[in-house]
């Protein structure tokens, strides 16, 4: 007892790093399992938003079975059969709700997320049922398959139903072929019919360990008040084997990909590129450089793509340009448009290209650099204006490979960003063939009655 | 998210004989009035320096759109901040940005409302946007092409989506007759027919004193904020036309409605009525919906329906009110074979409900999440601005959240099971149906083709 009481001591003195003027001001320190512990102080109000992350998402799903990692997020909520403390299935949100919290998971392609948001004087209650089933969620079989059911509708309720969904999962797959990132989230449906139990606790047991995982708490509370039962109840749970995140290689197309759809469903054409480029574990320098650019193009209506398509040209309705950065494998810049009535979608495609290509050519502005690095550091004063938005900015950047002081000095990151560099990445990342190979993809959902119009004209080019 | 927690706040009532707080308040909300007697709601919060600012002119909804102009409202949202007094579209929007002020206005069937977060930094500049733009818009010819452009895609877009079409349709089913049962955001040909002038109008003789309500919480002191709301209102002109009665019974009860859609998935509505927040039935309506399906999971529906049929990803039941009606309403989806097993659930839930009283547990675990859940909401200088202003439009005492814990252990579980036999009789509800439904008795189902009020 004593022992442990020293152990604890010592890590509150040695252990926690405070990041000095953060973005977030988080408190951090590490268990001797591996777990990552976070703390947000916010005091705004007497609650807590508790998460707890896996850096394991679709992405380490083995091929064949895609869905699984999804799937066994919903079947965490199936009970489980700790020794001391067994939960029957639906019962833990059931505890939760009678607590007056709210709570949910996500997962993405690089985690999954659980998350509870409770009054302070619930913490702890919280903390143990999230630290009882990162090894002890064991659904029975009939709640395996019913809970099957309900990702198949899921399923239908996000993609099948929804043509751009649909066309987006099909883009996602030409950029990626091969890939992990190339497969849905949700699962290919001829898959995710097949689940069962075995598959998913495989990927259960190759991932959930408290080494693998990051926990954030945002809220009325500091890391130096909570560290002896996050302690007690997080560090109680052994260290799994070391996990490692592997990813095959995208090579370069050696031609052109693009995707055509036709739907009968669709009312008016959408325009997509999607583009390979680092994410911020990769590259850096690149990355921020590609996220100034991305404010410079698409930060507001007063920026480049929509000032000049939307607003001056008229040849759109609307029109994006997006790049994530927090991503563990490469990232993605998302480029979208929906024509004006009555504009050809080649005009618009040509009209983005050229808009890309003058950055390419000539640069951005000395105005423009400085307008945009006042906006994004704007977003880090406004981003501590909530609750929930910390933890999530922070969870999404500690399980894709950054550390906290990575996003604490994000802001002043941001500033060092030159006009040289941004001129680079759009070189490096956006020039279209005829130099260098491609990768990108390219890609039109139509309405049904186009295809008619399209066979008149021939071929397209 | 948003959804639930504006259900939570349509849930929360008022009550006449609310006392004054013995105990630490809720939410520490000031009541003050300006020199140009403009009432106020503000809770300061001084842990970041960010101010929020809401307010809403409540009846100066959708719902005095004529039919010929639908839409009105909602282009007026989107045109108001793309130009006002000196600054064109572009200069206007390039000030908010370069600033990074957050001003947006929105469009409800009842009011219309509008939200501004600035950083206490450009305070001063964000009053002055906010006053211009409401004082001196100007409706230049490209910005409203531009948004009736973009309005028509969004419904373009929205035309694919099952889910839309059928909260659509139940509009024009419910409130047929009505101002609510036309398209609140337009429809591709009324856009069409709305001109500068008509946005105008509707703001010279809609936007007034007389209905204005007005919350601001963050850094910001009890005399900064008056002096931010005088400087933003005080010259709004002082009363609007009175409103005629609108009130409303829900219509076409006991109809079940059909547009088939070649879809894998069918989306679904029930409508029933329901009380006002003023009944006295009120409370234990409010909790009789939790657990019969406003509580997501633990909830009856999707216990049932989800957790061990597997017919659906999420059932949800709700209590509404508008100013000139209320209900209940159920949603969900499911594949196309399984609607008929679907639909009887439901009912299947409501009898049960009515039928067999609830448990001692179930009220009290009603109970604990109702008034447990309230703080969740404190999240942000927005939800709390938000908050203040749903108050306000319900006209209830700042004091109401202190208090509302009496009004919800008050019910009993005999309350739960006579307001369940009052208000769940499926019998008498209106439902929609979107998508392409195997086995289902053709006889009784009125049939939609063309979708009315959207092109």
């Amino acid at each position: 007892m004593v022992k442990a009481l020293t152990f604890i001591l010592a890590l509150v003195i040695i252990g926690i790093s405070h990041a000095q003027a953060g973005i977030f001001n988080a408190q951090t320190t590490t268990l001797e399992n591996g777990l990552q512990v976070v703390v947000v102080p916010n005091t705004r109000a007497p609650i807590v938003h508790h998460m707890l992350w896996y850096k394991a998402g679709s992405a380490q799903e083995i091929n064949g079975y895609s869905g699984v990692a999804h799937f066994l997020e919903h079947l965490l909520f199936k009970g489980t059969d700790h020794p001391d403390r067994p939960l029957a299935p639906g019962e833990f949100s059931t505890r939760i709700k009678k607590l007056g919290g709210q709570n949910n998971a996500f997962t993405s392609k690089d985690y999954t997320a659980f998350y509870q948001t409770v009054s302070k004087q619930h913490l702890e209650t919280v903390m143990q049922m999230e630290a009882d089933r990162i090894r002890h969620a064991m659904p029975p079989q009939k709640h395996v398959l019913s809970e099957r059911e309900v990702v198949i509708e899921e399923r239908k309720q996000r993609t099948d139903n929804n043509p751009q969904a649909r066309f987006f999962e099909q883009m996602q797959a030409a950029l990626f072929p091969g890939h992990p990132y190339g497969r849905p989230i949700i699962g290919w449906d001829e898959e995710i019919t097949k689940m069962d139990h075995d598959h998913t606790k495989a990927f259960y047991d190759s991932w959930y360990y408290p080494n693998n995982a990051v926990l954030i708490i945002a809220g009325d509370v500091t890391l130096n008040e909570i560290l002896p039962s996050v302690q007690r109840i997080y560090g109680a749970i052994p260290k799994g084997p070391e996990t490692k995140r592997h990813f095959p290689v995208v090579p370069a197309f050696e031609g052109e990909t693009r995707v055509t759809h036709y739907d009968d469903q669709v009312n008016q054409t959408l325009w997509m590129r999607g583009i390979r480029a680092p994410s911020y574990r990769q590259n850096k320098t690149d990355s921020l450089a590609l996220q100034v650019l991305e404010n410079i193009l698409d930060g507001g209506a007063t920026t480049r793509l929509y000032k000049q398509l939307v607003v001056e040209k008229k040849l759109a309705v609307n029109v994006s340009f997006s790049y994530g950065a927090d991503q563990y494998g490469k990232s993605t810049i998302w480029l979208s448009a929906t024509p004006a009535p009555g504009i050809d979608v080649d005009t618009v495609e040509d009209q983005i290209e050229q808009l890309i290509n003058d950055v390419i050519e000539t640069g951005v502005t000395d105005t423009e650099l400085t307008e945009a690095k006042k906006r994004m550091q704007n977003a880090a004063i406004l981003a501590r204006d909530s609750l929930s938005g910390p933890a999530q900015i922070i969870g999404r950047a500690l399980t894709t490979g950054s550390t906290l002081q990575d996003i604490e000095t994000w802001d002043e990151q941001i500033q060092s960003v030159t006009k040289e560099q941004i001129q680079n990445v759009a070189k490096q990342y956006l020039k279209m063939p005829p130099h260098g190979k491609y990768h990108y993809v390219t890609g039109v959902l139509y309405p049904q009655e186009d295809k008619q119009q399209h066979k008149g004209e021939g071929e397209r080019e | 998210m948003r959804y639930m927690y504006l259900i939570l706040l349509t849930l929360l009532s008022v009550s006449a004989h609310a006392q004054a707080p013995t105990q630490e308040r809720f939410l520490d909300i000031e009541e003050l009035t300006t020199p140009s007697g403009i009432n106020v709601w503000l809770v300061e919060d001084h842990n970041v320096p960010v101010i929020s600012l809401k307010f809403a002119f409540k009846g100066a909804g959708a719902v005095l759109a004529p039919k010929d102009k639908q839409g009105l409202v909602q282009l007026l949202s989107n045109t108001m901040d793309e130009g006002a007094g000196d600054y064109d579209a572009q200069s206007f929007q390039k000030t908010l940005a370069d600033n990074s002020i957050s001003l947006s206005f929105s469009s409800g069937r009842d009011s219309f409302s509008g939200s501004l977060k600035t950083l206490t930094a450009t305070k001063p500049l964000a009053t002055k946007l906010l006053n211009v733009a409401l004082t001196q818009p100007r409706f230049d010819k490209e910005p409203v092409e531009r948004m009736r452009q973009a309005n028509m895609s969004r419904i373009k877009q929205n035309m694919s989506s099952p889910d839309w079409i059928t909260a659509r349709l139940m509009n024009d089913v419910a409130y047929e007759g009505h101002p609510y049962a036309l398209n609140s955001g337009g429809t591709l040909s009324t856009l069409t027919n709305i001109t500068s002038q008509d946005l105008k109008n509707f703001v010279d003789e809609n936007l007034t004193l007389d209905r204005l309500y007005v919350s601001i919480a963050g850094d910001v002191t009890k005399a900064q904020a008056s002096d931010m709301v005088d400087a933003i209102f005080s010259s709004l002109p002082k009363n609007a036309k009175t409103q005629e009665d609108l009130t409303l019974t829900i219509q076409n009860q006991g109809k079940t409605y059909l547009h088939e859609r070649p879809v894998p998935q069918a989306s679904i509505s029930i409508m029933l009525p329901s009380v006002r927040k003023t009944d006295p039935d009120y409370y234990a309506a409010r909790i009789m919906n939790h657990i019969y399906g406003g509580s997501g999971f633990g909830s009856r529906l999707m216990e049932t329906i989800r957790e061990k049929e597997g017919l659906t990803y999420g059932i949800y039941s709700g209590l509404f009110e508008m100013d000139w009606t209320q209900g209940l309403n159920i949603s969900t989806s499911t594949r196309n074979e399984t609607v008929p097993k679907m639909l009887d659930l439901i009912k299947q839930e409501a009898t049960t409900l009515k039928n067999t009283p609830i448990s001692e547990d179930e009220l009290q675990d009603a109970k604990d999440y109702i008034l447990g859940s309230m703080p969740l909401s404190l999240t942000s200088t927005g939800a709390l601005a938000s908050i203040m202003l749903s108050l306000q439009l319900d006209d209830r005492p700042s004091t109401y959240l202190d208090n509302i814990d009496q009004y919800i252990n008050a019910v009993t579980i005999n309350d739960v099971n006579n307001v369940a036999n009052k208000l769940l009789d499926l019998d008498q509800a209106i439902t929609v149906i979107v998508g392409d439904p195997q086995n289902l008795n053709q006889d009784q189902i009125t049939k939609i083709t063309t979708l009315p009020n959207v092109e």
